[in-house]
């Protein structure tokens, strides 16, 4: 493992990423539950109004404002991390941030002690190509290692009763998740199953942190999810592939706050940045691929995927659409688990939770059987594919006989242009075989529960120069 | 050759329990400023820490490297007697930068800009148990490191080609042992590491323990450490403390052991630690599968002490059990440190040895 890897890895453990955390406002009366108001259907999606906000703003908030205000302090990470890679610094930081590799954003607590903290950045940006991208969601970010380590090999660094206070308020929150997000793949976000592990050491009426859950936790084990890009918020009506997330989507992305802030207040003066920061986020243009197009064959291939692909994943260039569909488990056929669990009334007690926030009402957990087709927008950069990130490359999307059943990513990390994938190296065996614990957490095996590469088999009945042409044409979005 | 280990494997873990405190832990609700955070700033003065792109170099590396703000050397040699009975030693030295050192060439001055603690720790079940903690700065024949050896008043550590040798005692009773590597050194040299360091986990060793008049002649393995960075320093209200087993097995197994807790007495403890086999085979244990339990405690010096182990990992089940019950001592930092026996099987056969566990009395009832 590369030292910025690793880097990343122990950081990614002090606070997981930015994303699905649906959260609650608080509010004069919540609103009785009412039968079904958990689910949605599967089919079209409804736009939801969002608040107004400022992308320039809300990009000075993302990459600086404290959302996340418990971590380690700074002096420790200085201690064990004392440089920063040039390439992971990030325009636009400023203060006591500019120096900090981009996924850590400073705070100075009201003891007076800086910490560091992972920020939304930590899943929701990344390397390809050679830059460092805003909303990619990192293919390669690592929760493989028990969190808990993490707070033993900071914790030795810590001295002085305001600095170990400081520490404690963090190392109690890992301490507190750090069963139900550790997964067993690099590249996959545990974000889910977080959000129900806070949620159960929270009482959702005074965001209260208990010590033991008031409910019952998720399973340990969290459904593998890769990180989807942040440049389809714009375009998608609900938040997360089973469209949990319905309402106020500036909201759902207070993740942070769940982890560390112990008050309404707190969390009140984040929304007062939140609607800024979604703003920001559907601003984001994805990154053009970088290698030569063939637009002759561009052309040829848009054809064919107006005709094959737009009805589910919408039109782009000069009539752009886009359906909004979440598509029924049988019928795309891509992993169940996901969305069964989701949905089999096993999380209705966090939905619950959400209700109970005393803003509940405005923002609602309903997910539906099924996943949402995305939009394509930038989508060379958003291998690997499916919502399991179990299909290393397009060119195996659309050519399922080509979807390697065990395999690992290229070490050093190498996109394949010609693929649209990263570099892969297809293995005879899976897990089970691997000579250690850390080769075992790069191996995507695809006979695990979660795991499978089945599904969207669309490409198998197009020729192979329909599917050339058709990833030629994705190149272009 | 030289075999490499990462960052927590030797590497925090071995230096957090060898390297003990310079400085005694203030009150808990002390409002003063923790005097170490000062002392342990990360910008200690003139001291800019580790050059990327380091490889071991020996001799040269046994001594003091200038630029790091913290450096450590740890011995612990698992000994017996003519008649069979054990003999735990330790010898023990921390420097700790206080101000930039002198310039190259520079008229030597009476400035401290390095402060040197060591002690010497003899666990005797005849005699008892000897222990004394020093402490001086830096100075030419008093005390000091290089590649030719250690120094801390009359107690040494010399790195002599073809063995080296130790002298060390406290009042009436001396400690003289030869020692020689019995196994490579190992290399903490993590890219991105706070701290580099090495590990010979076995030498052979050699001597006599003169108690007044008498001369005992004594035998066994020694471990030798040596660390240089940003280390994290027992003492001074660490927020969390490690326990330490160095473990010298009859079957040419070396195991180092980490068991890290938090001192608020909260959280999980965590496992770390290494295991080199008779044939020299490096690899971490699996914190996954590695267990250790507390099976005995010893009440004295004021806490009670966990010492003894139940470890189990990869087919290795062992008992660890104090030679000595009462091996606590008062130093600044406090702590209990001295021999164990182990005994146990491994894949269903017998197996023993000796090793020395030190534990942290911060967090401790």
């Amino acid at each position: 493992m590369t030292r910025s890897t690793r880097l990343m890895g122990m950081a990614a453990l002090v606070l997981a990423g930015g994303v699905a955390l649906w959260f609650l406002w608080p509010a004069p009366q919540p609103p009785a539950p009412q039968a079904g108001q958990n689910r949605s259907d599967t089919g079209p999606v409804a736009a939801a109004e969002q608040r107004p906000g400022d992308p320039q703003a809300g990009r000075d908030a993302l990459l600086n404002a404290p959302y996340v205000s418990c971590g380690i302090p700074r002096e420790v990470w200085t201690r064990l991390a004392p440089d920063t890679d040039p390439d992971n610094l990030l325009p636009g930081r400023t203060g006591r941030n500019a120096d900090l590799p981009y996924f850590l954003t400073s705070h100075v607590t009201e003891t007076g002690v800086e910490v560091v903290a992972n920020n939304c950045l930590t899943c929701h940006a990344g390397h390809i190509s050679g830059e460092l991208v805003v909303g990619l969601g990192n293919p390669f970010v690592d929760f493989t290692q028990d969190a808990r380590d993490l707070v033993t090999q900071s914790g030795r660094f810590v001295r002085g009763a305001d600095h170990v206070a400081a520490w404690q308020h963090w190392a109690d929150r890992i301490e507190g998740i750090a069963p139900y997000i550790r997964t067993d793949t690099v590249g996959m976000n545990p974000a889910t199953n977080l959000s129900w592990a806070l949620m159960a050491h929270r009482d959702p009426a005074t965001m209260e942190w208990s010590p033991d859950p008031l409910l019952d936790p998720p399973p340990e084990t969290p459904v593998p999810l890769r990180t989807p890009p942040w440049w389809w918020m714009g375009k998608k009506n609900a938040m997360f592939y089973t469209t949990i997330g319905r309402g106020d989507h500036a909201r759902y992305m207070l993740f942070a706050s769940l982890l560390c802030a112990d008050s309404v207040e707190e969390l009140h003066e984040i929304d007062a940045y939140a609607a800024d920061i979604r703003a920001f986020l559907e601003s984001i243009e994805p990154p053009a691929f970088p290698w030569e197009v063939d637009t002759a064959l561009a052309a040829e291939g848009e054809a064919l995927f107006n005709t094959n692909c737009a009805s589910c994943h919408g039109t782009y260039g000069d009539d752009p659409g886009y359906p909004n569909r979440v598509i029924a488990l049988d019928r795309i056929g891509t992993d169940p688990m996901y969305a069964q669990t989701m949905t089999d009334g096993s999380l209705d007690r966090f939905y619950d939770w959400v209700d109970r926030s005393s803003h509940g009402g405005t923002v609602r957990a309903a997910p539906a059987e099924g996943y949402i087709a995305p939009p394509l927008d930038g989508i060379w950069a958003a291998a690997p594919f499916l919502h399991n990130g179990s299909v290393p490359s397009l060119e195996a999307l659309l050519n399922p006989r080509l979807r390697p059943r065990y395999w690992m990513h290229a070490d050093p990390p190498d996109y394949d242009p010609e693929a649209m994938g990263w570099r892969f190296e297809e293995l005879d065996a899976g897990k089970d075989a691997a000579p250690d614990r850390a080769t075992q957490a790069r191996i995507h095996d695809t006979t695990r529960p979660g795991y499978a590469n089945t599904g969207h088999g669309y490409g198998e009945a197009l020729s192979a120069d329909a599917r050339r042409a058709i990833l030629e044409y994705l190149k272009t979005l | 050759m030289r075999t490499a280990v990462g960052l927590g494997v030797l590497g925090l873990g071995a230096v957090a329990l060898a390297f003990w405190g310079l400085m005694s832990a203030p009150p808990s609700d002390a409002p003063a400023p923790d005097p170490m955070a000062g002392l342990l700033a990360q910008e200690a003065p003139g001291r800019p820490g580790l050059a990327p792109g380091w490889s071991l170099d020996l001799p040269a590396d046994h001594g003091a490297h200038p630029d790091a703000p913290s450096e450590l050397w740890h011995l612990s040699a698992h000994l017996e007697g003519p008649d069979g009975v054990p003999l735990g030693v330790q010898f023990n030295l921390a420097r700790l930068a206080l101000a930039a050192p002198a310039d190259p060439g520079a008229t030597p001055d009476w400035m401290a800009r390095d402060l040197f603690r060591g002690h010497v720790i003899l666990a005797d079940p005849a005699r008892g148990v000897m222990a004394e903690e020093r402490l001086a700065r830096a100075m030419a024949g008093v005390a000091g490191a290089d590649g030719d050896g250690l120094r801390l008043d009359g107690w040494s550590l010399r790195f002599a080609p073809e063995a080296w040798v130790l002298e060390a005692g406290t009042g009436d009773t001396q400690i003289a042992l030869t020692l020689t590597p019995a196994r490579p050194a190992l290399a903490a040299d993590a890219e991105g590491a706070p701290f580099h360091g090495y590990a010979f986990t076995r030498m052979t060793a050699q001597g006599h323990l003169r108690n007044g008049g008498a001369e005992l002649p004594v035998r066994g393995t020694a471990w030798f450490e040596h660390a240089w960075g940003a280390l994290p320093i027992p003492g001074g209200g660490a927020a969390v403390v490690s326990d330490r087993l160095q473990l010298q097995l009859d079957d040419g197994t070396d195991l180092s052991l980490v068991r890290s807790r938090r001192a608020d007495g909260g959280g999980r403890a965590t496992l770390e630690g290494f295991a080199i086999d008779a044939a020299g085979d490096v690899r971490a244990i699996d914190p996954e599968t590695a267990q250790v339990a507390v099976t005995q405690h010893w009440d004295g010096a004021g806490r009670r002490w966990p010492v003894g182990w139940s470890v189990t990992l990869d087919g290795l089940a062992l008992e660890v059990t104090p030679v000595i019950d009462a091996q606590a001592h008062d130093f600044m930092a406090p702590l209990w440190s001295g021999l164990v026996r182990a005994e146990g099987r491994r894949d269903g056969q017998p197996v023993q040895g000796h090793a020395t566990l030190t534990l942290d009395a911060e967090g401790l009832e």
